[in-house]
């Protein structure tokens, strides 16, 4: 099996490394988001893992365990297809194999999470789930939020090592953070060789690749990786349209599949399953758990930053950096964050010379992909030109 | 129906004046504030400032029917649904359909953190007027770390610093007392300590009125206090903490004794008691409830609210305990709360704003635990199905 086919048979299999590790007699923490310092958990003996979204999967447990009360003061905010699936998820037992659980201080429906599990293990005690923990941060960039965070992650540290059993020393930090610093850059080694001309790996490729670093061992995906980069072809996907997508989190591959099908190439994105993963490497000159600080405040949460222009500015610059033909918004129904952004991300790429296609309000399950499909055809037809 | 009560419309006539006054001033350089609300409008009365709370304006909207014609300006921008928090920012983007003339341009907006929506509508909305624009950490609606125990709202103004997070309430002191410096620079007013003492003892008189009133409402029979003006009473809460606000609840409150003492009813035809647990608007439906079945809304959290609001002050820090009530003021799922007031108003029936389960919601549970029959409805409008829900309930 090469390199790309075991990347890609950690991300189909999602829990596969996680199982495999649980019956080896370690334990699993589970997390949501991309801001929560694996460093951490790794440092701590645990294996991390991301917790993703399956669209197939059915949300009856959220009728039977989340509060329906309506809107303006729901306890959970509906309509993100990708949160509701993950939730569902945890309610029906999927993630099994966690022993634990941090949820962050990101979107509203993701800090939600915390209330709604407890609520529904206080409901139903035969109920399955990880013991939690949230993971508070600010919002704002500035010096009383920095404190803040810092002392989020200092009470995270004390719940690990509650956990562990053990202190969390700083020889073990500062591995961790080498092992998560060489998986940045080796990220960032396959988004040069997506956005190469022409590109050397399609997107739906480089998902695969940077998704499976949330399922498995970080230190074998950094193998794995390596050795994909070293063995990488060395012809490209020429003349196709080169592409970026941006707007909602895209945990799986349908919408990069059908837009690949059309004929184009992903050579970036702008969301937290795509090249970001790739970004805010640690500062080993501070103290090890100082860096983890520092990134923890420095790197936003979701898209949810102030100002907003540094937003706009990091997904322009995403998509230059690739030298794209155009843009691609898939912005899912109910997404607070995005349907925000994208109209002045749009204009700003458009200013720049980008064509852009706009998807709005669009569900997490592609039920109707071949009238997608026209439009992107459409879209893409253009670019040729 | 009776008609309005004399002190409601009072209430809605000095929503008019004040905004009008508002707007002449800042036309004339004194400042304006716009911020979400339970976030800083006390400091902002301490200040004298004036202050436009974005959830009201955005309910006076919709009370107004231009939802749609607003969510087509947005629209049109790009921005696509929902809309309900920014149905402001579109008032001024288009100000022609604005309620009573529009706002003037704010001195500053305070960009809300309630949802991550709102922090982006907020900074967009100060962009687009081009004024500055200050975010503030955390708020009332989201006590997930801390989760508070089902009967919060019996001991919350007491003791409210059990119920919240300390760390979160130490960063949102410092970060208040970060604005209330940015205020005084930007405008060139000094705050007083004094003046925010006594805004927070006329906020915990203020709401003493209001749960009065509600306690003169529960316990009249027949109910003396439509729902349409009790929600419209609470535009007091807007001016919470100010000599107004204050005049305009006692002489609500005063209003109701008088009508108790009367013997006199909302209702034309009152037989089934209603709790309308929901902050979404009065339902349209309400006047075929009344016509057909004698059942009527005589309550909603609207009454429940105001002692929600009013808080302890200890060790002479007030500025400590409304910082407090910004990062926790109530919580809308408890059902301790509900089953209160419902015993408070002796109601056969509440009703719920809920999407259709097949599980029985939290609400429902309790009632029917309680003895207590509920209703959930989808929505608020009066339309064929929603009559078929009705008409399946109050006929069974």
């Amino acid at each position: 099996m090469s390199a790309l086919e075991e990347l890609q048979q950690h991300y189909r299999h999602r829990d596969q490394a996680a199982r495999a590790w649980k019956s080896g007699g370690g334990r699993v923490v589970g997390y949501l988001c991309d801001n929560v310092p694996e460093e951490l958990i790794l440092a701590a003996g645990f294996l991390p893992y991301r917790l993703s979204g399956a669209p197939a999967f059915a949300t009856e447990p959220l009728e039977r365990y989340v509060q329906p009360f309506a809107a303006p003061f729901s306890a959970r905010n509906r309509g993100v297809g990708f949160v509701d699936a993950i939730l569902a998820m945890l309610l029906s037992g999927q993630f099994d194999f966690l022993d634990y659980l941090i949820v962050p201080h990101t979107r509203k429906a993701i800090q939600a999470f915390y209330r709604e599990l407890t609520l529904a293990k206080q409901s139903d005690a035969s109920l399955r789930l990880p013991e939690l923990f949230y993971l508070d941060r600010a919002y704002t960039p500035f010096y009383a939020a920095e404190v803040f965070n810092r002392q989020s992650l200092v009470e995270l540290r004390a719940q690990l090592e509650s956990w562990s059993g053990h202190e969390l020393g700083a020889t073990a930090l500062a591995d961790a953070i080498e092992t998560t610093n060489i998986s940045r850059s080796l990220l960032r080694r396959i988004a040069e060789l997506r956005s190469a001309d022409p590109p050397r790996i399609s997107g739906v490729d480089a998902l695969q690749m940077i998704g499976a670093s949330f399922f498995m061992d970080k230190r074998e995906h950094n193998q794995l990786l390596q050795a994909f980069i070293d063995e990488a072809p060395a012809d490209g996907l020429s003349g196709r349209p080169r592409l970026f997508v941006g707007g909602s989190p895209l945990d799986n591959l349908s919408f990069y599949e059908l837009v690949e099908s059309c004929g184009a190439v992903i050579v970036a994105e702008d969301h937290c399953w795509g090249n970001r993963c790739g970004e805010f490497q640690a500062d080993t000159s501070l103290p090890a758990f100082e860096a983890l600080a520092d990134r923890y405040h420095r790197k936003p949460a979701c898209s949810i930053e102030f100002p907003m222009a540094r937003v706009l500015e990091r997904c322009a610059g995403r998509a230059s950096a690739a030298r794209v033909n155009g843009a691609i918004f898939f912005v899912m129904e109910g997404d607070g964050v995005h349907i925000w952004d994208t109209p002045q991300e749009v204009a700003a790429l458009e200013h720049d010379g980008v064509p852009c296609l706009v998807l709005n309000r669009q569900p997490y399950r592609l039920d109707d992909a071949e009238a997608l499909r026209a439009r992107l055809t459409e879209f893409t037809g253009t670019l040729y030109e | 129906m009776t008609d309005r009560l004399e002190s409601v419309n009072t209430i809605r006539a000095h929503q008019r004046t004040w905004l009008a006054e508002t707007r002449e001033r800042a036309e004339s350089g004194f400042p304006f504030v716009i911020c979400t609300s339970d976030e800083f409008e006390e400091i902002l009365h301490a200040f004298g400032i004036p202050v436009l709370v974005i959830n009201y304006w955005n309910f006076l909207i919709t009370a107004q029917r231009k939802v749609r014609h607003f969510s087509e300006v947005l629209e049109t921008r790009g921005y696509v649904g929902p809309h309900f928090f920014a149905l402001g920012l579109a008032s001024t983007l288009e100000p022609a359909e604005a309620p009573w003339g529009g706002l003037p341009k704010p001195a500053l907006i305070i960009g809300a953190t309630r949802h991550e929506t709102e922090l982006k509508v907020t900074e967009t909305w100060a962009r687009e007027l081009g004024c500055p624009y200050f975010p503030l950490d955390f708020n009332f609606a989201s006590p997930y770390r801390r989760l508070p125990p089902d009967d919060w709202w019996a001991s919350i103004r007491d003791h409210w610093e059990d119920l919240v997070d300390p760390a979160r309430l130490e960063l949102r002191i410092a970060q208040n007392e970060a604005l209330i410096s940015y205020v005084e620079v930007l405008t060139g007013m000094s705050f007083s300590f004094q003046q925010l003492r006594q805004v927070m003892e006329r906020v915990n008189a203020q709401m003493d009125v209001m749960t009065e009133a509600r306690d003169l409402i529960a316990a009249a029979r027949p109910c003396p206090v439509t729902l349409r003006d009790q929600v419209s009473a609470y535009q007091t809460n807007w001016h919470r903490g100010t000599i107004s606000g204050l005049a305009h609840a006692r002489a609500y409150r005063d209003e109701i004794r008088q009508r108790v003492g009367d013997g006199v009813g909302a209702y034309q035809n009152e037989r089934i008691r209603i709790l309308y647990w929901s902050m979404a608007q009065e339902p349209d439906f309400h006047a075929y409830l009344e016509e057909r079945y004698g059942a009527v809304f005589v309550g909603a959290p609207y009454g429940a609210m105001p002692q929600t609001y009013a808080r302890t002050v200890y060790r002479d820090d007030p500025l400590r305990a409304l910082t407090a009530r910004h990062i926790f003021l109530f919580d809308m799922t408890s059902t301790s709360w509900m089953l209160n007031e419902a015993r408070l108003y002796g109601v056969d029936v509440v009703v719920g704003v809920e999407d259709a389960s097949a599980y029985p919601s939290r609400f429902r549970q309790a009632c029917e635990s309680a003895g207590l029959r509920y209703l959930a409805v989808p929505r608020v409008t009066d339309d064929p199905e929603v009559r078929s829900i009705l008409d399946r309930f109050f006929t069974e």
